[in-house]
């Protein structure tokens, strides 16, 4: 049996398009090159530290 | 590859050839990103769009930067009904790759056809509503904004799956099963979708029959085509229209210059014959005007000059009426005063009457009237003059008793020796040869003998 107040829940709303640009310009998402970039340059510091 | 340390390209996937750094860990993100994208990519073929949405979001994770894995996911939005959501993934892909990249052309897509753009949009806000009105529950008014945004946006899966579940609330399950499979057409793994299809069919009975309908639709016998109406067809019809145009627009300066040559000087020259007449007219029409109008006014200056002329008249009549009736009054009152004894008085008045405003009949009762007092007056000043020389006030003797001769016109008697007491006051005053003439008139005319001598001794002794 669905609970249906805890099924509305789940829909949340959706970016209007009016808000691309500050979405676009508020990401700062990191992917996996930029956390191993990271740590090569930590560790590259460390080394030459 | 690019190298994520320098930036510039290497071709040993192993170890940067420009700056050396160990690139074959990012070497395997990158293929492990691609591999997500090509799981991605088939599960968008099989219309799996909820698997397919999470390969590609994951394939960016690991390198954002993959451009394949951002346009399919933008499509991935775009067929779902999310059109914010697209518009970002290939916006960003746009800017990684300027060029050769298809995610400017959905772009510029999406810039040309701004009303299929809005329409998409007003479904995404009016979802958003329903959002709210749901969490509210407010069910009826979720279903009215999420009916309309399914009408703007027949493809809008989470809008969909809303109106589905707001019509289970309300227990109007056929209705609901009916989106369920709307939704289910569209992504044939979407969670929501299935679990409301188990809550509504527990025995899966018609489940088959749904997966049925689904394996009859086209859609999922063939690949997906996902360029928004950006097909190589399109491309051709385009041109096509292009030359249509084109064609067009050179057959209209043809006819255009056609109409130069041929047509329009011989219009030209009979609409000048034209203008030239109707100015003629207007010219004989302004002269005529001109000269009506020059007459008007003539008519009207003479007008009013004998209108001038008549009001003068009237002003001099009304002069003349208002004299002659001062004068009758000055009349009046000069025989009250006369009848009062008031000579002096009357004498002033009658002096003041203008003779010329009295008829013949007044001028005779003026002249009796003016004789009278005059005569009375003049004796009075000629006797009040002697008495002002006997106490020596010699000026007031003087202007009295000349005042005298005045009124004693035709009484000789009065006149003359009202003159040689006044030839006595002017020698007193010093004047000598004043005196010298009044005695001279006095010895000529007085009527008396008397003063004749009085006059003649007195000239002697000057």
């Amino acid at each position: 049996m669905i609970d249906f107040k805890r099924e509305i829940q789940k829909y949340k709303p959706i970016m209007e398009v009016d808000d691309i640009e500050n979405s676009i310009n508020s990401d700062e998402t990191k992917d996996m090159m930029d956390i191993l970039k990271q740590l090569l340059e930590q560790r590259k510091a460390v080394n030459n530290g | 590859m690019i190298c994520p340390m320098c930036n510039s390209f290497s071709e040993n996937k192993k170890k940067c050839s420009n700056c050396g750094s160990d690139i074959s860990v990012f070497s395997k993100i990158s293929d492990i990103s691609n591999v997500l994208y090509n799981k991605g990519l088939s599960e968008v073929k099989a219309c799996d769009f909820t698997h397919a949405e999470e390969a590609l979001n994951k394939s960016i994770l690991f390198d954002k930067n993959n451009i394949n894995s951002r346009n399919v996911l933008g499509l991935v939005y775009y067929e779902t009904g999310k059109i914010s959501l697209a518009l970002k993934q290939w916006v960003i892909s746009s800017n990684i790759r300027k060029e050769n990249n298809p995610a400017i052309e959905y772009v510029e897509y999406f810039q040309k056809n701004s009303k299929e753009f809005q329409n998409l949009n007003e479904s995404l806000k009016l979802y958003n509503q329903a959002v709210r009105f749901a969490s509210q529950q407010s069910e009826d008014m979720a279903i009215i904004q999420l009916k309309k945004a399914v009408d703007y946006n027949p493809k809008f899966v989470s809008a969909l799956n809303l109106l589905s579940l707001c019509y289970m609330m309300q227990n109007k399950n056929e209705n609901a099963l009916d989106i369920i499979k709307k939704v289910l057409s569209i992504d044939s793994s979407n969670p929501q979708a299935l679990l409301y299809f188990k809550e509504l069919c527990p025995d899966g009975s018609r489940l088959v029959e749904s997966i049925k309908i689904v394996k009859t639709n086209k859609a999922y016998d063939e690949p997906v085509k996902f360029e928004p109406k950006i097909s190589r067809k399109s491309r051709d019809s385009k041109i096509s229209k292009i030359m249509e145009l084109l064609v067009f627009v050179a057959g209209c300066v043809c006819t255009a210059a056609v109409l130069f040559v041929l047509v329009f000087p011989g219009i030209t020259d009979e609409k000048q014959a034209e203008i030239d007449k109707i100015n003629a007219e207007k010219l004989e029409i302004q002269t005529k005007y001109d000269e009506e109008k020059a007459k008007n006014f003539e008519g009207k200056v003479n007008e009013l000059q004998k209108e001038n002329e008549t009001l003068k008249a009237e002003i001099t009549n009304y002069q003349k009426q208002s004299e002659e009736r001062d004068a009758l009054d000055k009349l009046d009152n000069a025989s009250s005063l006369s009848s009062k004894g008031n000579y002096t008085e009357a004498a002033d008045v009658i002096s003041s009457i203008n003779v010329n405003m009295l008829n013949a009949e007044k001028l005779k009762e003026y002249t009796e009237l003016k004789s009278k007092v005059y005569s009375r007056e003049a004796k009075n000043l000629s006797t009040q003059g002697q008495r002002f020389f006997n106490s020596k006030k010699y000026q007031e003797a003087k202007d009295t008793l000349e005042k005298s001769i005045l009124y004693a016109d035709e009484e000789l008697t009065t006149k003359y020796t009202a003159m040689y007491y006044l030839a006595k006051a002017v020698k007193e005053l010093g004047d000598t040869e004043k005196a010298k003439d009044y005695y001279t008139q006095v010895a000529q005319n007085h009527p008396q003998s008397r003063y004749k001598n009085l006059a003649n001794r007195e000239m002697s002794s000057l």
